[in-house]
């Protein structure tokens, strides 16, 4: 299988801060590998996720897209970003045109396609996540739901090969999740590959082919769930065997 | 054509009614933060199709000069830091969203901000004037209140002369004056401006056929004062509290934004 | 608030082109403003609500009630015109009451000009909710872009529309968590609470911004933005529509 991201040996302290976020984070994802990402709040989540899309610049370490080591220049950024799309917890941050189409057409408009080419982008994308319908209307009066749809597609529309999701299914009920999930499992089918950082462990169980935990800023597991969570040794390591117990850990506050 | 006379008392008594009338017309709400959603602002814009074509022509034109540099300075901002592009909409904005809230009147009821005085603080009056012109649009198009064809004359009132006396007093008072005095007249001052370029527009507009333009002024300038004086000092209460909240709270983003002083 | 904007994307005639509708609007205004006669208002009174009922399918009721946003203004601006004071009596052909030592008064020519304030205010201010209430804010944006205003100007536009409603959907949250904790059962409890309801906007706004200028980045934004073109529906009859309606107001404009 075909290594689509790696993150080698990430070091990363917010600038004014004294303690660092990421000490020597290191994953891989393969092409059409569905992986979840778990943690604590504080644990750098999100900021490993803003590495892998060259949002932040590491202290150490490299992020490495189709084996090429990522560049931080303008052109490189731009590349960078076709091949590697992010969504975001709240769909609030992240629609910020006045209509879905025109938000929708954001990604490709950046990336310079021509306007019939970008056009149709934004009706493959809005056919993918089923918001077709919403095209003309102003991005504010949407649904939840709706929203995040929109969101996905804004991303999607730049036809990225991988997908970063910072906990974006956080926010939805049941059963907008299933259908957010079905829409990655088409992406999965087209050779794309998904990291999705969540708290939701009964997704991460049935779902995700892999699962990377991560405390204060390290990696402290990077296995499939069946092993994950039936190794002792891993659910101890990780904290994870509270949460799986339902009682929590005496040092814990 | 026939004249009555009235004795004093029952002049000052017809008065005193009229002003409570008056006042209980113009506020009709409690002071309840919701009924912000869908209520009326009670500022004064000129309403659309009240001016004749050629002072509404003549306050466009008055208003251009203030557009371009305002816009040339905007494009100068952006260019240079593209961040600014979303942090002048988030103004703007907020600028809108503040003139929705409801704020309790030193008279007892409620009313509405214009926001043009906290806006003014921190982005200057040239800036403040295109911003609040966008204000001034969604205003017409989104609320129905104020116009189109007198989109120049509001300006000129709301986004021109009231900012410019609230930078004037800002600038000159910041550092010699207590801090929430200053606030308080770059806001009121603002708002008052306002309401006073108002009045001299439409005593321009219809002149007074006795008196001509002074008669008409005091007389436009009586009439609006019940609902703009108090308003006035509102906004300036509340714009304090707001600035000392701000400052407390929000030091950081406040000095990122230039604001001297925070 | 957020009425007129719903009504504006849900109408009948959304998808028509704005250009048309705001060609109709614009030649209304126009033509109450420069005609002097009251009837011209009445009848873009009537033409504007007709079209913008029946056309566009907005209740009756609501554009009504849009239409009378400015009463108050109105009311007290004619009450400025009407009227005249003085300290002395006014000379002849004026009607004058008493009060004390002031003498209020009026004539056949201010009460005549308020009523063409009056009606042309109405008539200009139809024509206006016609295309406030038909007209969703991005397409007339967009019409502005077609008339090459400046592209900075239009983004602007469209950021603010954008964060309008964010704004207002937090300060109402904001608001009802106050509420909930008696932040305005008094008054002064209602200044404080209003004042902290606006800081805290404040710093949401600011922080929203920040957040969504990464989203922005994530995206691939370096700074120019470009927008793709909107389509709409062309209607050859609107220009038929648009001539009645000039030439019936030219004739009202102009009778003796």
């Amino acid at each position: 299988m075909t290594v689509l991201l790696e993150v080698r040996d990430l070091h990363f302290c917010y600038p004014g801060s004294a303690e660092p976020v990421l000490r020597g984070v290191s994953l891989h994802l393969g092409a059409g590998e569905k992986v979840a990402l778990i943690g604590s709040n504080g644990s750098g989540k999100s900021t490993l996720l803003l590495h892998c899309n060259g949002i932040l610049r590491p202290d150490r370490g490299q992020v490495r897209v189709a084996g090429q080591v990522m560049g931080y220049e303008q052109q490189a950024l731009r590349a960078w970003r076709r091949q590697v799309g992010l969504i975001f917890q709240y769909p609030d941050d992240q629609l910020f045109s006045a209509s879905v189409a025109q938000d929708i057409s954001f990604g490709p408009l950046n990336l310079g396609l021509s306007d019939s080419l970008a056009r149709q982008r934004v009706a493959d994308a809005a056919a993918l996540c089923g918001v077709t319908h919403l095209l003309a209307r102003p991005t504010h009066a949407l649904s939840g739901g709706e929203k995040t749809r929109v969101a996905l597609a804004g991303v999607l529309a730049m036809e990225p090969r991988i997908l970063l999701a910072d906990e974006a299914l956080s926010t939805l009920d049941p059963w907008m999740r299933l259908h957010m999930l079905a829409i990655f499992e088409r992406l999965v089918a087209q050779g794309k590959s998904i990291l999705l950082a969540t708290h939701d462990l009964h997704t991460v169980r049935t779902w995700a082919e892999r699962v990377i935990v991560m405390r204060a800023g390290q990696v402290l597991a990077d296995a499939p769930p069946a092993q994950l969570f039936s190794d002792p040794v891993l659910l101890t390591r990780t904290g994870l065997d509270a949460v799986v117990k339902g009682v929590l850990p005496p040092d814990r506050p | 054509m026939f004249t009555r006379r009235l004795s004093r008392r029952v002049c000052w008594g017809v008065l005193a009614l009229l002003l409570l009338v008056g006042h209980r017309i113009v506020w009709a709400h409690s002071t309840d933060p919701f009924a912000a959603q869908g209520s009326a602002p009670r500022y004064m814009h000129i309403m659309e199709g009240f001016l004749p074509p050629i002072w509404a022509l003549f306050w466009f034109i008055v208003a251009l000069p203030f557009w371009v540099i305002g816009l040339r300075q905007i494009t100068k901002l952006i260019a240079d830091q593209p961040e600014m592009r979303l942090l002048l909409g988030v103004a703007g904005a907020f600028t809108f969203a503040l003139s929705a809230l409801k704020i309790p009147s030193v008279t007892g009821s409620s009313s509405h901000p214009t926001g043009t005085g906290l806006g003014t603080i921190l982005f200057g009056p040239f800036v403040m004037a295109v911003l609040s012109s966008i204000v001034l649009l969604f205003q017409a198009l989104l609320l129905a209140h104020g116009g189109l064809t007198t989109l120049g004359a509001n300006t000129v009132s709301m986004g021109i002369a009231g900012p410019l006396v609230g930078w004037a007093i800002w600038k000159g008072l910041h550092h010699r004056a207590p801090f929430w005095l200053t606030v308080f007249l770059t806001a009121a001052l603002a708002n008052l401006m306002t309401y006073v370029v108002t009045a001299i527009q439409l005593a321009l507009a219809f002149p007074d056929p006795i008196g001509g333009f002074v008669a008409s002024f005091v007389k436009f300038g009586t009439v609006f004062a019940v609902t703009q004086i108090p308003l006035s000092i509102s906004e300036g209460i509340l714009t304090v509290i707001i600035m000392n909240a701000l400052m407390s709270t929000a030091s950081h983003e406040l000095r990122t934004l230039g604001v001297q002083g925070a | 608030m957020s009425q007129i904007d719903r009504y504006a994307y849900t109408s009948r005639i959304r998808h028509l082109d704005p250009a048309q509708k705001t060609g109709l609007a614009a030649l209304v205004i126009i033509l109450c403003l420069i005609l002097p006669r009251p009837a011209v208002g009445v009848g873009a009174v009537l033409w504007m609500g007709m079209l913008t009922v029946w056309w566009g399918g907005i209740p009756l009721p609501v554009v009504g009630r849009v239409l009378l946003a400015e009463f108050l203004f109105l009311l007290l601006a004619v009450v400025g015109v009407v009227l005249s004071f003085s300290w002395e009596p006014p000379p002849v052909g004026f009607w004058s009451l008493q009060l004390g030592p002031l003498w209020i008064s009026t004539n056949q020519g201010s009460l005549a000009l308020a009523g063409l304030l009056v009606s042309r205010a109405f008539g200009a201010t139809a024509a206006m909710n016609f295309l406030a209430l038909t007209t969703p804010f991005i397409d007339l944006v967009d019409l502005l872009r077609r008339l090459r205003v400046s592209p900075v100007l239009i983004d602007l536009m469209d950021v603010m529309y954008r964060f309008v409603f964010v704004l207002l959907d937090s300060m109402g949250r904001i608001a009802t968590a106050q509420q909930s904790r008696l932040g305005y059962a008094t008054r002064r409890a209602a200044w404080r609470s209003s004042g902290l309801l606006a800081s805290r906007l404040f710093v949401d706004a600011y922080q929203r911004s920040q957040r969504m200028q990464t989203a922005l980045a994530s995206r691939g934004y370096y700074g120019d933005l470009r927008v793709l073109p909107l389509d709409y529906r062309h209607d050859g009859r609107v220009y038929l529509l648009t001539a009645a309606v000039v030439v019936s107001l030219l004739l009202a404009g102009s009778r003796a």
